[in-house]
């Protein structure tokens, strides 16, 4: 009798213990799942933030990395690596790919402690042509501060609605003899520091936010072989110079380079190096159009002048920059007595111009700062520089269109708007409207 | 029945008690577990659903102010706070308080909280402005408090 009940209570016990490591063993997993849970979670936050970054980068940037060319991936940081996101408490890695220049496919994952989450987006790709639609004297998209003795005819736009986003000083007299019209949703009278009887115009809001975007940069032609370089008096045929590479322009002590652009209808191309004019003429003979692509240096001084007297559509350049010196700013600087007519176009570059300098043409910089000073002059049917801060301080005058991030004017600036200016926009594209979100998932 | 037939029944006796004690402690925490582990997925999954309402206000996000005004124009949802219920934070930041209580099907109450810098700032080594909001989620244990279940963080930027 005593044996069957310890063969019993010993079958009992035994299932007791089977039942308890199984009731532990199901605690540890709930555990373990809850932590799974969460670090799931703040994975998946992750990679949502990350595709986010990505997506802004590729949208704010013309140069993105994460817009690689067609066919190329763009890994960040690394293959099979991922870069620390302090905040998020985690990290990230990055990927896309540029299927057919028509879809990107970015692949954005998380990674939270060991728990990993991946989501995949394809964002459309595509380009427009570049023709912004400017019909004001100045745009900005943050603010706009004009002196006591600035004049702007013409229309103000400014996308802000932040609160004295617009400073037209204390002096009660016009300073916008046109409309000023303020972002959607703002109120002028909040919007603008001073007085409202400094604008002769309309005050109001804008009912859409105006976006003015860079154009692409254009990928520099293919170059067929190397020609001379010119440091003295000279002319230059289409043969010496068309589709070639020319290291070097540099002239100076009252030289003089003609450069013939061909007969009506050419568009001829000139790939150089550096271009470096020190009180020195570059003249323009024929009627064809001239592209020059400039690789790491442009200098305008002294009495330097390039395309003076000639037709300022005939003459389109192209600055792509000092790629070495990517981590502090670079300057073109127009001073002196010097003019340049025709349009440019700088990459990343700041633009000086001051002196008696004077300009004739667009121009389009993606730098952060234009500054004019002392009586610069520009006849431009844009100064388009929607990510810089543009200060005016001098006897400065702009006849045409100011497109900034910030204005600043100081001194006696005039702008004039002019909607004759025959400039006409160089053939440039934008990454399109239609860069929009295909799937996210 | 000899003494020590006595003795083993009684010792089977004060052993089946103690199984059946045990079984029965098991039992409520077994329960006790499944109930826990429900209420923290519940919490976890609360945190998950405002982190991805958070992110649905990339679109048209323009500035710090935008996201305040999607807020505020969701009367019953979101209240700005000087606190984050018991939980000391940066005072400079912006602080919300979630009214939307989550309250499980065992009738516990959940609340949230979610801080936001005051501006925009650069996100990662590719200085992509956005702002990195962090959510809280608490669990009122006693009137007024108020025990952290969970933390998250996800950034918003314009999209």
């Amino acid at each position: 009798m005593g044996k069957y009940a310890l063969i019993i209570v010993g079958a009992l016990i035994f299932s007791v213990l089977t039942y308890s490591y199984a009731l532990k063993n199901a605690l540890f997993h709930s555990n373990v799942r809850s932590v799974q849970s969460y670090s799931q979670n703040q994975a998946h936050n992750i990679s949502q933030s990350a595709a986010m970054v990505a997506i802004n980068d590729i949208r704010n940037d013309s140069n993105s990395n994460f817009h690689p060319s067609a066919g190329q991936t763009y890994v960040f940081p690394g293959a099979d690596q991922f870069s620390p996101w302090g905040d998020m408490h985690g990290e990230y890695h990055l990927e896309v790919m540029n299927q057919a220049d028509t879809l990107l496919n970015l692949q954005s994952t998380g990674k939270f402690k060991d728990t990993i989450y991946r989501i995949n987006i394809g964002l459309s790709k595509g380009t427009t042509s570049w023709n912004p639609i400017i019909d004001q004297a100045i745009h900005a998209e943050n603010s706009v501060s004009l002196g006591g003795n600035d004049f702007v005819k013409g229309d103000v736009t400014i996308n802000s609605i932040q609160s004295s986003a617009v400073n037209l000083g204390s002096q009660p007299k016009v300073k916008i003899d046109g409309s000023l019209m303020v972002g959607p949703g703002g109120d002028p009278e909040s919007v603008v520091a001073g007085n409202l009887t400094n604008v002769g115009g309309n005050t109001g809001a804008m009912l859409d936010l105006l976006k003015y975007t860079m154009p692409l940069f254009p990928d520099y032609p293919a170059v067929s072989s190397t020609g001379s370089s010119v440091y003295s008096s000279t002319s230059l045929s289409t043969s010496d110079y068309n589709g070639k590479y020319i290291p070097e322009i540099v002239l100076s002590g009252n030289s003089t380079l003609n450069i013939d652009t061909g007969e009506e209808g050419d568009e001829v191309v000139m790939h150089v190096g550096k271009f470096d004019v020190q009180s020195s003429s570059v003249n323009l003979a024929g009627s064809g159009k001239l592209t020059m692509y400039v690789d790491t240096h442009i200098d305008l001084k002294g009495k330097g002048t390039v395309n003076e007297g000639g037709d300022v559509n005939q003459l389109m350049v192209y600055y792509k920059g000092n790629q070495e010196v990517e981590l502090y700013e670079e300057t073109l600087d127009f001073g002196g007595n010097t003019y340049f007519n025709g349009s440019l176009f700088a990459d990343k570059a700041n633009i000086k111009l001051y002196g008696t300098a004077g300009i004739q043409g667009n121009v389009i910089t993606g730098g952060d700062h234009v500054d004019l000073k002392g009586n610069a002059e520009a006849i431009s049917r844009s100064i388009f520089a929607p990510n810089a801060t543009v200060e005016s301080n001098g006897t400065v005058y702009v006849r045409g269109s100011i497109i900034s991030y910030q204005f600043v004017g100081s001194g006696t600036t005039t702008v004039e708007y002019d909607p004759d200016l025959d400039t006409e926009w160089p053939d440039l594209e934008q990454i399109g409207e239609d860069f929009v979100v295909l799937y996210w998932n | 029945m000899a003494t020590g037939q006595t003795l083993l029944a009684l010792a089977s006796i004060v052993l089946l008690s103690i199984i059946t004690m045990s079984i029965r402690s098991m039992y409520v925490q077994s329960v006790n577990t499944t109930v826990e582990s429900q209420e923290m997925a519940d919490a976890l999954n609360y945190g998950r659903d405002i982190a991805e309402e958070l992110q649905s206000f990339a679109f048209g996000f323009e500035n710090i102010g935008v996201i305040e005004n999607q807020m505020n124009s969701m009367p019953g949802q979101y209240q700005s706070s000087s606190t984050v219920l018991n939980e000391k934070t940066s005072s400079a930041n912006n602080l919300w308080i979630v009214e939307r209580q989550e309250e499980t099907q065992i009738g516990r109450q959940y609340y949230a909280s979610v801080e936001l810098p005051t501006s925009m700032q650069p996100l990662t080594s590719h200085n992509q402005q956005g702002v990195i909001a962090i959510i809280r989620i608490f669990e009122e244990k006693e009137e007024n408090e108020f025990e952290k279940i969970a933390e998250y963080s996800t950034a918003v930027l314009p999209l």
